[in-house]
């Protein structure tokens, strides 16, 4: 198990001050031996440039220490944490339909606009999903109107259909929640 | 009625005055759909302004994969790529939005190259004398946040004959030539239409929709209208369309049968089809 950093320590990096030539950490690095003195020096480092966690890593030993700046509850820093998989969207720039539960792993797909939801292209066609297809990034997965655009709805992951949360034909809302998706069960 | 010139990327070029729209036209002699192939186009990562045009569509569509009637040699088939969306609006807003300045550009270009004077009926058919012209489809694909794709889809009858129009559609349906009287020059109109709707997007992008939405509201005839909305899953409501919304919604009071009961709501319509009552 991992453990997620607080959210301030997401916040922009700043500069560290680096350690003296002289007090080079790590040299014969151990469990035993110089490693107390070597730890307290990278609390020292911690606390001197005022980060919440600094990780080392020398000849296959890790140690990482932290401190919590914050004032809210410890809990709240050691929440567990589920990687998340790797097409899952990270970026501001990428996904706008889509949410993670932490929880399930199940990513939730949203609507974009307020409008109405089809689930296939016309009255008379196929839809284009059910329950427990697997779906591919990219593919279509229903239809939102508004305004006659009819703006097509995207898988973003390869995956599974888990649920279909909205009747054909209903009312949606701005981020109302429409798909369930396994990105784990990805054929 | 003498028959129109033929399609000609040249001849479209030649009064093209776009910077981006237009500038990578597909002319085909016949099509599926303009629609169906500028959404292939697209997925295949086409430019912004990329356009699609026919001469012919086999399978034509409108809202709901309805037919949408496309003779060969007479009217403008068009589909446009528009790419991505400026910082001023919302995804939301901007999707709202495209569809109707859409409209509005379509009718300033036949209002500049044909001296037309169409009107609108919510959210985008183009009116003559209470008989659809035009209709617009828009369909999009939402991937990323910065980069929304919208194909706009434009069907224009220009030069068709009244009568040739299929029976169930003569009562509903016009041809621009009955107000020109002459046939009217699609390649100019084709280039006309880019521009005015590189100039509405670009206006809703850098401005947003504030004077577009006064721009809409003048040429929408269904504004002050009786109505019956039709819903794909709902009741169909009558009652006066009585505003527009800041995102482009159509407002409608429904009627009360008690004439003396209290004011009835205003119902957001967003997708619908709107009938326009006799008054």
């Amino acid at each position: 198990m991992s453990r997620r950093r607080p959210a301030h320590s997401k916040t922009k990096a700043r500069r560290i001050v680096l350690p003296q030539p002289g007090e080079e950490i790590g040299h014969e690095l151990s469990l035993t031996g110089g490693a107390p003195k070597q730890i307290q020096e990278l609390i020292d480092l911690l606390r001197r440039n005022n980060l919440t966690e600094l990780e080392f890593e020398r000849q296959g030993m890790r140690i990482r220490v932290r401190q919590d700046l914050a004032t809210r509850p410890l809990a709240t820093s050691v929440q567990e944490f589920i990687p998340a998989p790797p097409q899952q969207p990270m970026h501001s720039t990428s996904a706008t339909t889509s949410v993670s539960d932490a929880s399930t792993g199940f990513l939730t797909v949203t609507s974009p606009i307020v409008g109405t939801f089809y689930r296939s292209p016309s009255p008379d066609a196929d839809p284009y999903v059910e329950e427990g297809d697997s779906v591919k990034k990219g593919q279509v997965l229903c239809v939102v109107e508004a305004m006659k655009l009819m703006n097509e709805i995207e898988s973003e992951v390869d995956g599974r259909l888990v649920k279909i949360l909205v009747e054909n034909t209903k009312s949606v809302e701005y981020g109302q929640a429409l798909f369930l998706i396994d990105p784990k069960s990805a054929s | 009625m003498s028959s129109s010139a033929p399609l000609s990327l040249d001849r479209i070029r030649s009064t093209l005055a776009t910077e981006s729209l237009g500038q990578i036209v597909y002319l085909h002699h016949d099509l599926p759909s303009t629609n169906t192939e500028a959404a292939a186009l697209a997925r295949a990562g086409a430019r912004h302004g990329t356009v699609v045009i026919a001469e012919r569509q086999s399978s034509g569509y409108g809202r709901h994969g309805r037919a949408w009637f496309s003779p060969p040699g007479l009217n403008i088939y068009c589909s446009i790529i528009v790419r991505g969306m400026g910082n001023n609006l919302s995804l939301a807003q901007w999707l709202s939005w495209v569809p109707l300045v859409s409209a509005l550009a379509v009718t300033e270009a036949i209002q500049q190259t044909a001296a037309v004077s169409l009107l609108l009926k919510w959210p985008n058919d183009l009116l003559l004398h209470e008989r659809k012209v035009g209709g617009i489809l828009c369909e999009s694909s939402v991937a990323t946040i910065n980069d929304p794709v919208v194909v706009i889809g434009i069907g224009l009858n220009v030069n068709v004959p009244p009568l040739s129009f299929p029976e169930e559609l003569q009562p509903i349906a016009a041809s621009l030539v009955e107000a020109s009287r002459q046939p009217i020059d699609r390649n100019r109109l084709i280039a006309q239409l880019l521009l005015e709707l590189e100039q509405c997007l670009g206006e809703l992008r850098s401005s947003g929709s504030v004077r577009l939405r006064q721009a809409y509201m003048a040429r929408c005839a269904t504004l002050g209208r009786h109505v019956r909305v039709l819903f794909t899953n709902d009741h169909p409501i009558v009652g006066i369309a009585e505003a527009l919304s800041a995102d482009g919604a159509l407002q409608v009071r429904t009627v009360s049968p008690h004439p003396r009961s209290q004011p009835m709501p205003l119902v957001d319509v967003r997708a619908a089809d709107v009938i326009h009552l006799r008054e």
